[in-house]
């Protein structure tokens, strides 16, 4: 066995274990209640938010296109 | 290869056709109309990101405004934000006026809008540096931070809008390449956004 695999499987295995540790996430800031529901909150926000307002403008296009 | 008489009688059709082409149909919304409801679907955005943050890094403090820090003057910013809402409607009266071809009145409206963002932005700025007196700077505290970033995005927005709308109020009297009302539309839709976005961020950080 070299030197380098022998060096390489702890390094996989620190790797593995290394994100509970490092807590490297950059929203990892806080686990509280609260925060998840912010989390929830803005995550449907942003999705909705596009869509609501192309689909008004869509819908607002189509409608002066008809009446014309 | 065709004859003479078989040629004019082509033009002729030609002519015929050309002449009873029928008019091209003027749009319904105007492309200028198009290409700012775009822009301000993208700003809309814009403010939704940073409102998020904000929402996800306040849920996560538990003392807020953070100790030491200054609280925010909300009675005066609360008339402040009535005289934005005021320059929204006098922007909307203006454009009643104008569409109506009375182009005194509607710019006359259109400066006295113009004057309250201005005001706006003189009071805003005045809050600014009495908070920077009080020691609230962006690197302060994360509170100072984002309250910089988000009152300050709109601030820059308030300024771009109102140097363009500036710039068209000049045009709109005047006698060489004047602006028409129509022109104009485009402009006053980004100064609603503007004021429509306000209240929200002025509930979200001034008022929660």
């Amino acid at each position: 066995m070299h030197l380098q695999h022998f060096l390489l499987f702890p390094f996989l295995l620190g790797l593995l274990f290394a994100p509970e540790i490092a807590n490297a996430c950059a929203v990892c800031f806080s686990s509280s209640e609260e925060t998840l529901e912010a989390f929830y909150f803005t995550t449907i926000f942003l999705t909705l938010l596009p869509v609501v307002m192309l689909f008004t403008i869509g819908y607002w296009l189509y409608s002066k296109h008809r009446k014309t | 290869m065709t004859n003479p008489s078989s040629q004019s009688v082509l033009f002729a059709a030609s002519e015929v056709s050309l002449t009873n082409r029928p008019k091209r149909a003027k749009p319904p919304v105007s492309s200028g109309v198009i290409g700012m409801l775009i822009f301000m679907v993208t700003e809309a955005m814009f403010f939704a990101g940073l409102i998020s943050a904000y929402m996800v890094i306040r849920s996560g403090i538990e003392e807020w405004p953070p100790w030491g820090q200054p609280r925010l003057p909300v009675e005066t910013t609360a008339f402040n934000t009535l005289v934005l809402l005021l320059s929204g409607l006098t922007m909307g009266f203006s454009r009643n006026l104008l569409q109506k071809q009375k182009f005194q009145e509607g710019r006359r409206l259109l400066g006295i809008s113009l004057l309250l963002g201005t005001f706006f932005l003189v009071a805003q700025g005045y809050e600014w540096v009495q908070l920077l007196n009080f020691g609230m700077t962006v690197s302060s505290s994360v509170y100072g931070g984002l309250f910089y970033l988000i009152i300050g995005a709109h601030g820059f927005h308030v300024v771009g809008v109102l140097a363009v709308l500036i710039h068209a109020w000049n045009r709109l009297g005047a006698s060489n390449n004047p602006i028409t009302a129509e022109g104009l539309l485009p402009l006053q839709l980004l100064w609603y956004f503007v004021v429509c976005v306000w209240p929200v961020l002025y509930v979200l950080v001034y008022l929660t």
